[in-house]
C-alpha cells in the first residue's frame, strides 16, 4: 500500500501535529464533549427548565396590546420566544447606533410575560448585543461554550485557532487511518500486558480505531465552524463580489426590501401557530415577524426537530393574509444543495437533534476523542522517557489530561458559590484560572500528577451537586416531582463520574488464571 | 532544455525535506485559499444561486486537507512542484480575469 | 419512536459485535485461545449493518446517527475488553442471575404463603425470617455452584494446551505461546 518512506512521513505529521497541538486540542475536544449539554447545564445551573418550550397557541392579542404600547420605530422586526422558563419573551427592536461601540446594532425592547396569567414578568430596553449579560444564572453554560470555541481568544484569532486545531484533528486521524495496516484485523483485538509500550499503543490505536469516523466527522464540521466567517467568507467575497462581504452575505440570504410597505392590519398570529403547528408537527418555539403591521410583514416560524429527521423546520407565512409561503429554507431564498449542506453541519456537530439521546452518545463520542488525544500524548512521552528534555512536556501532559476536568469543575464551583449574589460572569471564568493555577501548582510538584489530580477532580464531581443544593438549587425531590430530567441526569452523571474517578465503582478484575498473552506483533 | 529541467529536478530532489516543509506548509496554505476564492467562479450556481458561494467555504477544511496530504505523499519533488505551482498560477489567473473583468 | 428505534437497532448491531468479539480470529490468536470458527458470517455481518441499512430506508437520520455514534462507541468498549475481563464480566452476570433468581423464588413462596394463610399484610412479605426459606436458599446455592461448575468446565476446554497449539501453530504467535508452554 504505502512505501516505508512514505509511512514515515505519515508517521512523523501524525506524532508531531499530536505534540505540538495536541494540548490545545485536547481542552477543545473536552470542553466540546462537556458543551454538547451546554443547554442542560444551564438548565441544571439555573435548578431547572424545559428542554422544548414551545409558543402555546393564543399570543395574538398579548402582542398586539404590546404593539401599541411602544414607539412605531420598533415595529421594524417582532418577535416571539418561548423561553425555557416558561415565560414567553416578545420583543421589538430597531436598528440604531450603540454609542458604546460605534456600530448599528439591534436595539430591542424586551418584554417578558406569563403566558397562563398574561402577567408581564419584566420589561427592558436593551442592545441585543447586552442581552445575555442580563441572564445571571446562564454563565456557567457561555463560559463552557466560549472555551470550546475560540478558547477565550479574542476574535477573530480564537476562531482561527480552534480552526487550525480541527484541521490538526483532520490530519492526525486521517495519517493515523493512512499508517495503521490492520485496522480491520485488528478491531477486536484488546490492549495486552499492561504497563508496557505495546500496551499503550494498543489502547491508543484501538480507541482511534473505532472512533475514526467520528474523529473526522467532528473535526471537519469544526473546522467549516470556526473558519466559515472569520476567513471563508471573506475569502469568497474577494473574489466573486469585488471584496464586499455584505454584499457576499445578502447574495446568500436574501437582500432587504427596498420598497416602501404600506400599512395593514397583521394577520392573526393565532391561526398562523395553528396553521404552522399541523404543518411541521410540532408547535413553533420563535415566532418573527419582519416588517410588522405592513402589507409586506413577513411571519416565519421556528419549529424544533420533526420526528426522525435532524435540522429544525422554519416556515414562511404572509403577515397580512397569513397565506402560507413554503418553508424557509437556510440560506438563499429557495431550497437548494447548498442550503441543505449547510443546514447539516450544525446538528452534525453539536448532536442537538434528538433530545437527551443524541446528546448523550455526542458526549461518548467527545470523551472518546479525548481519551485517544490524551493516550496518544501519553504515548510519544512513552517512548522518549530515556530522553529528559521530555520530561517537561510528558508533565505538561499529565497536568493538562487530569487538571483540566478539575479546573472545568472548579469554575462551576465558583459559579454556584457566586450564583446567589455575586458577578457570576466575572467569577465563573475566574474560578476557571484560579482552579487552573492551584492545579499546576499541584502537578509541578506531584510525585505522581495523575494519582494526586484524579481523586480531586472525582470529590469535585461529588461535591457539585451538593454546593448546587445549598446554594439555592433545585432539591432532587422537587426535580423527580417536576420532571426535571437535565437536572436529575447531570446530578447522575456527577455522581457516577466522580465515584469512577475515586475507583469506588466495581470493576472486572480478570482472574490470574487466563493465559498469558503473547508479544505485539 | 531538458538538461536545464534535469538539473532542476535534481536540485529539487537534493533538497526534498525542505521543499516539502515548504509545499506541505505555506504553500498549501496559499493555495487552499485561493483554489477557495476562485472556486465561485467555476462552481454552478444552483436554483437558489447560493451553491458557489456556499461550497467553497464548506469545502474549505477539505480543501486543505488533500493538498497537505498530497504534498506529504507525493514522491517526486519535481512533480510535486509542478503540480502545486500550476494549481497556484490557474487559480490565480481565474482570479486576475474576475478583477480584470469587473474592472473593464 | 426515535428513541425507541435507536435501541432497537443498537441492540441487535452490539448483540453481532460480542459474537463477533468471541469469534475473532486474530483475538484469539493474540491471547491464546482456542480457535472459534464465527458460525453464518453473513448472518452476523447482517445483524451488525442491516439496522443501519432498515433506518435508511425507514428515512429515520436521526435514529441512524444515534446508531452510528452508539455503536462506534459501544464497540470500543467491547474490543477493549480482555478476555480476562469477559470472564469476570460473565461470572457477575451468573452470579446475578442465580440471587435475582433466588430473590424471586423467595417472593413467589412468601406470595404463595401469603394468599394460603389468608395474611394480606405487606408486613409478612416485608419480613426477613419466613418459614421455608433456608430451603430456598439452599437451592440457589446449589444451582450456583452447578453453573459455576459448568463454567468452569467450559473454561478449562477454551484453555490453550501445549500439544494442541503446536500441531497447528503455524502462525508467529501461537508459536511463541507453544513455546513459552514448554
Amino acid at each position: 500500500m504505502l512505501d516505508q518512506q512514505r509511512t514515515k512521513r505519515l508517521v512523523a505529521v501524525h506524532g508531531w501535529s499530536g505534540t505540538v497541538l495536541g494540548l490545545l486540542l485536547y481542552a477543545v475536544v473536552l470542553t466540546g464533549a462537556v458543551a454538547v449539554f451546554a443547554n442542560e447545564i444551564g438548565h441544571w445551573s439555573k435548578g431547572g427548565g424545559q428542554a422544548s418550550p414551545k409558543i402555546p397557541g393564543v399570543v395574538h392579542k398579548t402582542v398586539m396590546d404590546l404593539s401599541r404600547e411602544v414607539d412605531p420605530s420598533f415595529h421594524e422586526e417582532v418577535s416571539i420566544l418561548a423561553e425555557e422558563d416558561g415565560n414567553l419573551r416578545v420583543s421589538f427592536q430597531r436598528h440604531q447606533e450603540n454609542p458604546e461601540t460605534g456600530r448599528t446594532e439591534d436595539y430591542a425592547e424586551i418584554f417578558r410575560i406569563d403566558p397562563e396569567t398574561g402577567e408581564r414578568v419584566s420589561h427592558n430596553s436593551v442592545y441585543l448585543s447586552e442581552l445575555r449579560e442580563l441572564d445571571r444564572l446562564a454563565a456557567l453554560e457561555r463560559f463552557l461554550v466560549d472555551l470550546h470555541v475560540r478558547l477565550y481568544v479574542p476574535a477573530p484569532w480564537g476562531l482561527f485557532l480552534t480552526g487550525i486545531l480541527g484541521l490538526a484533528m483532520m490530519v492526525a486521524a486521517v495519517s493515523g487511518f493512512l499508517m495503521h495496516r490492520h485496522l480491520i484485523r485488528d478491531i477486536f483485538t484488546a490492549p495486552r500486558a499492561r504497563g508496557l509500550l505495546s500496551d499503550r499503543r494498543d489502547r491508543h490505536v484501538l480507541a482511534a480505531a473505532w472512533g475514526l469516523p467520528f474523529s473526522i466527522l467532528l473535526a471537519f464540521t469544526g473546522a467549516f465552524f470556526s473558519f466559515a466567517i472569520s476567513l471563508g467568507l471573506p475569502l469568497v467575497a474577494m473574489v466573486a463580489f469585488g471584496g464586499d462581504q455584505q454584499a457576499a452575505i445578502e447574495a446568500v440570504l436574501g437582500a432587504p426590501q427596498e420598497e416602501q410597505p404600506v400599512s395593514a392590519y397583521p394577520a392573526s398570529l393565532d391561526y398562523i401557530i395553528l396553521d404552522s403547528t399541523e404543518r411541521a408537527g410540532v408547535a413553533p418555539r420563535f415566532i418573527a415577524i419582519e416588517r410588522f403591521g405592513t402589507d409586506s410583514a413577513l411571519v416565519s416560524t421556528s419549529h424544533g426537530v420533526a420526528e426522525g429527521g435532524i435540522v429544525r423546520q422554519t416556515l414562511m407565512f404572509d403577515g397580512a393574509t397569513r397565506a402560507f409561503l413554503g418553508e424557509k429554507p437556510t440560506l438563499g431564498t429557495s431550497p437548494s444543495a447548498g442550503s441543505a449542506a449547510v443546514s447539516i453541519m450544525g446538528p452534525l456537530h453539536f448532536g442537538n437533534f434528538a433530545g437527551f439521546a443524541s446528546k448523550l452518545a455526542w458526549f461518548a463520542l467527545g470523551l472518546a476523542m479525548s481519551f485517544v488525544i490524551a493516550t496518544g500524548m501519553q504515548l510519544w512521552v512513552f517512548k522518549r522517557v530515556d530522553s529528559a528534555g521530555w520530561h517537561g512536556f510528558g508533565r505538561a501532559v499529565e497536568i493538562t489530561v487530569w487538571g483540566l476536568p478539575v479546573a472545568l469543575l472548579g469554575c462551576a464551583v465558583a459559579f454556584f458559590l457566586t450564583a446567589p449574589a455575586g458577578d457570576t460572569y466575572w467569577w465563573t471564568p475566574a474560578g476557571f484560572v484560579i482552579a487552573s493555577f492551584i492545579v499546576i501548582r499541584i502537578g509541578l510538584k506531584a510525585a505522581n500528577v495523575s494519582a494526586t489530580l484524579r481523586p480531586i477532580a472525582g470529590a469535585l464531581c461529588l461535591l457539585l451537586p451538593l454546593l448546587r443544593h445549598l446554594t439555592g438549587g433545585t432539591s432532587i425531590s422537587e426535580a423527580v416531582i417536576e420532571g426535571e430530567l437535565a437536572v436529575l441526569s447531570i446530578d447522575l452523571l456527577l455522581v457516577f463520574g466522580g465515584l469512577a474517578l475515586l475507583n469506588m465503582l466495581p470493576t472486572l478484575r480478570p482472574r490470574a488464571s487466563v493465559p498469558t498473552p503473547g508479544p505485539a506483533e | 532544455m531538458m538538461e536545464w529541467m534535469r538539473a532542476s529536478a535534481q536540485a529539487l530532489e537534493s533538497r526534498a525535506v525542505l521543499v516539502r516543509w515548504i509545499t506541505a506548509g505555506p504553500v498549501a496554505v496559499v493555495l487552499s485559499a485561493l483554489f477557495t476564492s476562485a472556486m465561485p467562479l467555476w462552481f454552478p450556481e444552483g436554483s437558489a444561486g447560493v451553491d458557489h458561494i456556499v461550497f467553497p467555504i464548506l469545502l474549505f477544511p477539505a480543501t486543505w486537507a488533500t493538498i497537505f496530504f498530497y504534498a506529504i505523499l507525493e514522491t517526486s519533488q519535481a512533480r510535486s512542484v509542478i503540480v502545486m505551482g500550476g494549481a497556484t498560477v490557474i487559480n490565480l489567473v481565474l482570479i486576475a480575469g474576475a478583477f480584470w473583468g469587473a474592472g473593464a | 419512536m426515535t428513541g425507541f428505534l435507536s435501541i432497537v437497532t443498537i441492540a441487535i448491531s452490539v448483540s453481532a459485535l460480542v459474537y463477533m468479539r468471541a469469534t475473532d480470529a486474530k483475538r484469539r490468536r493474540v491471547f491464546g485461545l482456542k480457535p472459534r470458527p464465527r458460525r453464518f458470517p453473513l448472518l452476523v455481518h447482517g445483524a451488525l449493518w442491516l439496522p443501519a441499512i432498515a433506518l435508511i430506508a425507514f428515512g429515520n437520520v436521526a435514529a441512524l446517527l444515534i446508531w452510528m455514534g452508539a455503536v462506534t462507541v459501544a464497540g470500543w468498549g467491547i474490543a477493549a475488553m480482555t478476555p480476562g475481563m469477559v470472564d469476570a464480566a460473565s461470572e457477575a452476570t451468573v452470579a446475578y442471575r442465580a440471587a435475582l433468581r433466588a430473590k424471586t423464588e423467595h417472593l413467589g413462596t412468601l406470595a404463595r404463603q401469603a394468599f394460603a394463610s389468608g395474611k394480606w399484610r405487606l408486613g409478612v412479605l416485608l419480613s426477613s425470617e419466613q418459614p421455608g426459606r433456608p430451603d430456598d436458599r439452599v437451592a440457589a446455592l446449589e444451582a450456583r455452584i452447578a453453573e459455576l461448575e459448568a463454567e468452569l468446565a467450559r473454561r478449562d476446554e477454551d484453555a490453550p494446551r501445549p500439544g494442541m497449539l503446536e500441531a497447528q501453530g503455524t502462525t508467529k504467535t501461537n508459536f511463541v505461546i507453544a513455546g513459552s508452554r514448554s
